[in-house]
């Protein structure tokens, strides 16, 4: 049934930890944190344990029967690049170049993955997939409490889905949690055509000049020149500097939202949390 | 701007009716006022063209009318003529083979009828006619005198027709018919 009151809320999962932020207001433009909750060590990367620890957060803070909206790390679903066969000339072509890179590159038959992808004939396209196990599990907790679930994508999908708006041709998208970095290549059309997830932690790029000469090496790597625009949709402390950097080459820009912006010090599961609200 | 559509939650309507939200429901109230605009706009135009249609059926009713009464007239002709054609009518209803029977039976070789000029209007018959002397001529007004379908015999006028060398009497009187036992 349709319910206008409920509540819209937003769950941000990481292999470690899972945090909630709500959204309220009438047109739904505030948004704060109502629980963050961190895994041990040992349980740590288990998805069940993660699905337990949401349920636990849901039942503690009543959230049954809201309206979620599910923001998964980068590092708990897999995201490549496909590139389109030549003579691909149907959907079924493409999803199966999509189903044999998946295979080529993690050496696993998708059977048992959940395979989406943003299909373009005409260019690279980036696919995602989760395993099936997982959505099964997400979809229990959504019956457990009545909830009614609106969209489960990967950081890099809702993040740039969130700001595409504001993105300008040729710009990267960055996101960063736990150690790792993505990059998300958009092109002129704005479509994201190339992806990137480096292994690095974020402390130690985080000057200027080291963050440039991160950006340069990644270009390199890509075979791709560098951008004029990187924008990126959460800001941890580490880059808080951003907020002030001067427009250079290139320049650096920071996508936030009003409520968002007071924060200077977030977790990575808030910040997923707060990007998908 | 181009959304990617990578979604991994059950693609529900009401998933989509949420992810919607206001957009939703603003999307379907302007859709309901635009087929509702739409509606009032197709039932006004009925009526108009109801009522349209009953006035072009009024003008058409009251063209017939105008054309059949234009018709009607066309038809019916000149007074003059009708009058003409009354007269025509009751002169030829005169009871022509009854008088002529009525005149043959009295007349005789002695009297010669000349004229005669029948007014239908007033039934009255004038004749003139010659006889050879006056006796004749009252022998023969006498007997007139005596059909039952002629009245009012009178005298009007006789004198001696001195251009004939026989000198015969020429008289003229009317009479007037009767039908039905009758005179007007």
């Amino acid at each position: 049934m349709l319910n206008f009151s409920s509540p819209h809320i937003c769950v941000g999962i990481t292999p470690s930890s899972i945090a909630i932020s709500k959204t309220t207001g009438i047109f739904r433009h505030s948004n704060h944190v109502v629980a963050e909750n961190t895994l041990r060590h040992e349980q740590r990367g288990v998805f069940m344990h993660l699905c337990t620890q949401l349920s636990l957060v849901i039942k503690e803070n009543g959230l049954n029967n809201a309206i979620a909206k599910i923001v998964l790390s980068d590092s708990l679903a897999r995201l490549w690049m496909v590139e389109p066969p030549i003579n691909a000339s149907s959907m079924s072509d493409l999803q199966a170049a999509t189903a044999a890179r998946f295979q080529t590159l993690y050496g696993e038959t998708p059977s048992q993955w959940l395979i989406q992808a943003d299909y373009q004939p005409d260019r690279p396209f980036l696919a995602v997939a989760m395993p099936n196990a997982w959505l099964e599990a997400l979809l229990m907790v959504k019956r457990d409490f009545n909830m009614k679930i609106i969209e489960i994508a990967p950081q890099s999908v809702i993040a740039y889905n969130r700001w595409c708006h504001l993105l300008q041709p040729g710009s990267w998208l960055v996101n960063h949690q736990e150690g790792k970095i993505s990059i998300s290549v958009v092109d002129g059309d704005n479509h994201i055509i190339g992806y990137r997830h480096v292994q690095c932690r974020l402390q130690d790029i985080a000057g200027e000049s080291s963050l440039t000469h991160f950006f340069r090496q990644q270009a390199l790597l890509m075979s791709i020149p560098m951008p004029s625009n990187i924008c990126f949709p959460n800001l941890t402390h580490e880059l808080s500097w951003l907020k002030f950097a001067r427009a250079g080459q290139p320049n650096y820009r920071v996508l936030q939202r009003q409520p968002y912006a007071n924060l200077n010090i977030v977790t990575n599961s808030v910040d997923l949390a707060l990007t998908g609200a | 701007m181009t959304r990617m559509h990578i979604d991994f939650s059950p693609q529900t309507l009401s998933q989509m009716i949420h992810r919607g939200g206001w957009r939703f429901i603003t999307a379907v109230t302007v859709l309901v006022m635009i087929l509702a605009g739409v509606a009032s706009a197709i039932v006004l135009l009925h009526i108009k063209t109801q009522s349209l249609e009953g006035q072009l059926a009024d003008l058409h009713e009251q063209a017939n009318r105008m054309e059949k009464s234009k018709r009607k007239e066309a038809i019916r002709p000149p007074v003059a003529n009708q009058q003409a054609t009354l007269v025509m009518m009751s002169q030829l209803n005169l009871p022509w083979a009854q008088l002529l029977r009525t005149f043959d039976t009295i007349s005789s070789e002695q009297v010669a009828l000349l004229e005669f000029s029948p007014d239908t209007n007033s039934r009255i018959i004038k004749i003139v006619a010659e006889t050879r002397n006056s006796s004749q001529m009252t022998r023969y007004l006498e007997s007139l005198k005596k059909q039952e379908n002629l009245v009012n015999v009178r005298l009007i006028h006789h004198e001696i027709n001195t251009a004939d060398k026989l000198n015969p009497i020429r008289f003229e009187f009317e009479v007037q018919w009767v039908t039905g036992g009758e005179a007007s």
